[in-house]
């Protein structure tokens, strides 16, 4: 008896320290063209969970939570771009390639971070390079993802449409803790 | 000091036109709604807005509420309310002064509800 509690402390152990995540992940996105005004928002509340084990990742973000220097830049992207009453949450699902913690170290990695991007109820599928590092308990991932506004039908009018840059760059700094 | 009417003119317009500039100006550069020019559209317990929220939680996105809980958890960026509500604090609040056990009264956005972690997410949290 004695022996399968430990044995069952020690399961329990395992599983509960194979996950790191973020409740505060910094996804920022670019589109801006050089002649106008910066198109340019930051998200600082991404839910990202590492499996540390299999190198599965996932992420969830709210749309709305999508910061932009200018309020007007921000209506405009909530209600005529990204509709998101109707789409409130972006997310992704995926893996690192390859990924064995006990590799990594303070100088970034890099590995293949292949998955599928889910906006505005389309889905897209990654295929990017990630660089990892640890600091410390906390595991470091950056990326950055390439995708056209046209991938999730999101339609610019035409008066717009040499403000905002044809291809749209997102930016991901996510600093992973232990899961409790 | 009389104008002629071609200068009257000149100076109509180039009002007018200053006006429209500064208009449109101000129109564009318009700022952020803050969290106390909104109404508040939910105060009471967490556990009640839990409910709320699980039973139907469209109603429910990027809305201001006002809740009381128990604090269960603190980071650095923010606070976990009653296991289940994570509140990210506004820039310029520290959780130096909280405790874990701690009941307080948070005012903040509701952003939605977070099925990876199976919780309540609220951002520009601050502590009432």
């Amino acid at each position: 008896m004695k022996y399968i509690l430990i044995i069952a402390l020690f399961v329990t152990h395992i599983t509960t320290a194979q996950k790191q995540f973020t409740k505060t992940g910094l996804t920022t996105f670019k589109a801006s063209v050089d002649t106008f005004e910066p198109v340019e928002a930051k998200n600082e509340s991404t839910t990202v969970i590492l499996n540390t084990e299999t190198g599965e990742l996932a992420a969830l973000l709210f749309v709305k939570a999508f910061h932009f220097e200018i309020a007007l830049m921000q209506e405009h992207f909530n209600e005529n771009y990204m509709d998101s009453d109707k789409y409130p949450k972006a997310t992704f699902t995926g893996q690192l390639v390859d990924f064995n913690r006990d590799n990594l170290a303070s100088e970034p990695k890099a590995f293949t971070l292949k998955g599928v991007l889910t906006v505005r109820g389309k889905e897209k599928t990654i295929n990017t390079v990630a660089q990892v590092k640890k600091e410390k308990n906390k595991i470091i991932l950056t990326a950055i993802v390439s995708v056209t506004p046209e991938e999730f039908n999101i339609k610019i009018p035409g008066i717009v449409r040499n403000k905002i840059a044809k291809s749209i760059n997102i930016t991901l700094h996510y600093e992973l803790v232990e899961k409790k | 000091m009389s104008l002629s009417k071609k200068n009257k003119i000149t100076l109509i317009i180039l009002i007018v036109v200053i006006l429209a500039g500064y208009s449109t100006y101000k129109y564009t550069y318009q700022p952020h709604k803050s969290i106390d020019e909104i109404a508040v559209k939910f105060s009471g317990s967490s556990q009640d807005f839990l409910e709320k929220v699980k039973t139907e939680a469209t109603p429910w996105q990027d809305v201001i509420v006002q809740l009381t809980g128990t604090i269960t958890a603190i980071d650095k960026k923010g606070i976990t309310l009653i296991n289940s509500i994570y509140c990210q604090l506004e820039k310029g609040n520290t959780t130096t002064n909280l405790k874990a056990g701690q009941t307080i009264t948070v005012k903040g956005r509701m952003i939605g509800f977070d099925d990876l972690l199976e919780e309540i997410k609220l951002d520009q949290t601050s502590i009432k």
